[in-house]
C-alpha cells in the first residue's frame, strides 16, 4: 500500500512509520511524507495534482501551521485540504489524524469531518492501541479497490443493474435487499445515482457497519438472541450462514440480521415463534442442543434476558429501563434506533440534553420508586 | 369551556406515541395517519369533545402478525364523547372491532362445517392464486345498545358478531350464544397495545416495552376507565 502524510511535523511522519512498519526492512506500506503547502498552495491558488502517482490512502493532520523546509506556513487546516482533495479524488480513503486530547474536534466540526474522512484516528488513541491499525487500513483501501473496480461506473449504469451490484459487493442475501433499499433511500433521494466510491464506502461502514440494524456486530447479535456475548462467541458456528462476508468484512465480525432471524426460526417451536428472539431462542437451544446459554443480562437492575444495546454504554438492558436517545437526525427505519439506558442517565453518562421532556419525567419517576423501595 | 388539561396531555402524548409507531412497518402503510390527526385534533376541542373514528371500510390494518395462521388482523372503532368536570370521559358511543383473518385452505374450510360453497371458493382461490380469506375470529369492545334485547353490562366485550358484509365468512356459528363480558372502555392506544401484546409481540416489543409507551397507556387507562371498573360494570348488568 501507498499511503500520502499530509502532516507538518517530521517527528508525526516518523511515528506513524513506526505504527504502519515493523521495521525499516517492511515492505507493506510506504510511506510519503507531504508537507501542507508542498500539496496545495491556497495562498498562489497553485493546486499540485496527485493523480500522478496515486497513493491509496491519504492521512491528513488536522492542525497544519508549522511553516515546511522554505519556512513557509500553511493558514488552513486538514479540514479544508481534505475537503479540496475528497471533491478531487473520491476513490482514495482519506483519514483524519490529530490529537483527541490537544485538538478534540466540536461536535459540528466531527460531523463535517465525518461527511470528509473515512475514519477519525487520535494520534494518542492509536498509539496505545492494541488494535492493528495496518491491518485495519488496508482493509478500507483493499474495499475502496473492490468499490472502484465493481462501481465505479455507477451513474452510467441502470439503476437496478447498479443496486445488483451493490448488493454482490455486499454478498448480501435477498431477504436483507428491501432494508438496503430502505436505508438507500433514507441516505440519498436518488440512490446509488452520481455515487462516488466514498459515498458507497461510507454507506457501508458509517451506516450498515456502523449503525445497528441490517448487520449486527457480536455485541448487538448477542442481544437480539438474549444470550451474553460470550455465549455468542462460544456457539456463532451455528449462524456460519449468517456471517457478513462482503466488501469492508475484514475490519470486524459482522452478521445479517435476517440470517440471524432465518437460522433461529429453524430450531423455534409453537409459542417461541410468537415472542421475541431475545425471549424465545434460548429455551429453544436448550431443547434442541441439551446446554443452557449464558443470558445477555440488564445493566439496570441485572434482569434477563436484556433485549437491547446501550447506545452509550453499548452493554445489554431491558428496553424497559431505555429512553429514545436522538443522537442523529438521520435514522433509517430499516436501522434500530438509538436508546439511552437509565443507567448511564445515572452515571451521567452521553448527552442528557438530547432527552425530550416526557422521557425525564419517566426518568425521573423511575428514581423515585427506587428510592421509595430502599426506604422500605 | 376552556381546553381540558387533561385532553392536552392525551392528545399530545398519545400522538407522540402513534407517530413513533408510524415509522415501523407493524401497520399497512399511512394507517396510523387518519387516527394521528384525529388525536392531533382533541388539544384544541374547546368544548372538550372526543372523536376517535377508524371506519370499518378504512380498518387498520396489521399485515403478517406474529402467528402462523393469522394473514392480517384489522383494527376499526367509533368513539365519542366528552371529558366531564370530574375529568372522566362521558361517552355518546363507544365501539370498537378486531378481526383475525386467515388465508390458509386448510383453516378457511372445515369440510364437515362449511357449506360447499365455501369449499369452492377456497379451491377456487388455490387454483387462482388470490387467496380466499376469512374471519376467524372477532373481538367486540362496546357500550351497551339502549335497543337490545340481550342482559348486556354498560361497557362489555363480546367475541363473534354479525356478518358486516357477504365477503367475510365468519368461522363462528351464528347459533353460538355470544356472551357479554364486563369490559371497561378503551382508547385506540389501548386496543393497540392489547393486540400488539397478543398477535405481534415479537416485531413490536421494541416498541410496546418503552417506558414512554407503558406510562402512556397507563394515563389512558386512568384516563378512559377511571369509572368503570370490573365491579361497577358486573352491576351495571343487573339494570340493563
Amino acid at each position: 500500500m501507498r499511503f500520502w502524510f499530509i502532516d507538518d511535523e517530521e517527528e508525526e511522519y516518523e511515528k506513524i512509520q513506526s505504527i504502519l512498519r515493523v521495521d525499516e526492512t517492511d515492505d507493506r506500506n510506504l510511506i510519503e511524507h507531504n508537507y501542507p503547502l508542498d500539496l496545495i498552495d491556497f495562498s498562489q491558488n497553485k493546486n499540485i495534482e496527485i493523480n500522478i502517482k496515486q497513493p491509496d490512502g491519504i492521512f491528513v493532520d488536522y492542525q497544519l501551521f508549522n511553516p515546511n523546509s522554505e519556512r513557509k506556513c500553511s493558514n488552513i487546516n486538514g479540514i479544508s485540504i481534505a475537503t479540496y482533495l475528497r471533491s478531487n479524488h473520491s476513490d482514495i480513503p482519506i483519514f483524519l489524524y490529530s490529537y483527541q486530547n490537544l485538538e478534540k474536534l466540536a461536535p459540528i466540526e466531527e460531523e463535517l469531518a465525518n461527511t470528509i474522512f473515512d475514519e477519525i484516528l487520535y494520534k494518542d488513541v492509536i498509539a496505545n492501541s492494541e488494535h492493528d491499525l495496518s491491518k485495519k487500513l488496508e482493509q478500507i483501501c483493499k474495499g475502496y479497490f473492490e468499490i472502484n473496480n465493481n462501481l465505479s461506473c455507477v451513474s452510467k449504469l441502470e439503476r437496478d443493474d447498479q443496486k445488483h451490484k451493490l448488493y454482490d459487493l455486499l454478498s448480501a442475501p435477498e431477504e436483507s435487499y428491501d432494508d438496503i433499499d430502505t436505508l438507500l433511500i433514507w441516505i440519498s433521494k436518488s440512490p446509488l445515482e452520481n455515487w462516488t466510491s466514498f459515498k458507497i464506502a461510507s454507506m457501508i461502514r458509517k451506516q450498515l457497519m456502523g449503525k445497528p440494524g441490517i448487520l449486527y456486530d457480536s455485541l448487538h447479535a448477542a442481544t437480539f438472541l438474549g444470550i451474553s456475548e460470550e455465549a455468542f462467541y462460544d456457539i456463532c458456528s451455528f449462524f456460519k450462514d449468517a456471517k457478513y462476508s462482503g466488501v469492508f468484512s475484514g475490519e470486524g465480525d459482522f452478521w445479517w440480521k435476517c440470517k440471524l432471524m432465518e437460522i433461529t426460526d429453524s430450531i423455534l417451536e409453537g409459542d417461541e415463534l410468537r415472542i421475541p428472539y431475545s425471549h424465545g431462542f434460548h429455551t429453544a437451544w436448550k431443547r434442541e442442543k441439551g446446554n443452557e446459554l449464558d443470558l445477555a443480562k440488564c445493566i439496570v437492575k441485572g434482569e434477563t434476558p436484556a433485549e437491547y444495546v446501550c447506545h452509550v454504554l453499548k452493554k445489554p438492558v431491558k428496553i424497559k429501563y431505555t429512553l429514545k436517545y436522538p443522537v442523529s437526525t438521520f435514522v433509517s427505519p430499516a436501522m434500530d434506533e438509538a436508546r439511552i439506558s437509565f443507567r448511564a442517565i445515572m452515571e451521567n453518562e452521553g448527552n442528557l440534553k438530547l432527552l425530550d421532556q416526557d422521557s425525564i419525567e419517566i426518568f425521573e419517576q423511575f428514581i423515585k420508586e427506587l428510592r421509595n423501595n430502599a426506604s422500605k | 369551556m376552556p381546553v381540558n388539561e387533561l385532553l392536552i396531555n392525551y392528545s399530545k402524548k398519545t400522538g407522540a406515541q402513534l407517530k413513533e409507531m408510524n415509522k415501523y412497518c407493524i401497520f399497512e402503510n399511512g394507517g396510523l395517519s387518519k387516527l394521528i390527526e384525529q388525536v392531533d385534533l382533541i388539544k384544541r376541542s374547546k368544548d372538550g369533545k372526543i372523536e376517535l373514528i377508524i371506519p370499518r371500510d378504512k380498518p387498520l390494518i396489521i399485515q403478517n402478525p406474529d402467528h402462523e395462521i393469522i394473514t392480517n388482523i384489522d383494527i376499526t372503532c367509533k368513539i365519542e364523547g366528552k371529558i366531564t368536570e370530574n375529568n372522566d370521559i362521558d361517552f355518546s358511543k363507544y365501539s370498537m372491532e378486531v378481526n383475525l383473518w386467515s388465508n390458509n385452505p386448510d383453516f378457511c374450510y372445515r369440510k364437515e362445517l362449511d357449506s360447499d360453497h365455501i369449499g369452492e371458493k377456497v379451491n377456487l382461490g388455490v387454483e387462482s392464486g388470490e387467496n380466499f380469506k376469512r374471519i376467524l375470529l372477532r373481538f367486540h369492545f362496546d357500550m351497551r345498545d339502549e335497543k337490545t334485547k340481550i342482559a348486556e353490562p354498560l361497557f362489555h366485550f363480546h367475541i363473534g358478531g354479525e356478518n358486516v358484509d357477504n365477503n367475510c365468512y365468519m368461522w363462528m356459528p351464528k347459533e353460538l350464544s355470544e356472551p357479554r363480558i364486563p369490559y371497561p372502555p378503551m382508547d385506540p392506544l389501548m386496543l393497540i397495545d392489547l393486540v400488539l401484546r397478543n398477535f405481534c409481540f415479537r416485531s413490536s416489543q421494541p416498541i410496546i416495552d418503552r417506558p414512554t409507551w407503558t406510562d402512556q397507556i397507563g394515563k389512558c387507562h386512568d384516563l378512559f376507565q377511571k369509572n368503570y371498573d370490573h365491579y361497577s360494570l358486573h352491576k351495571s348488568l343487573f339494570s340493563a
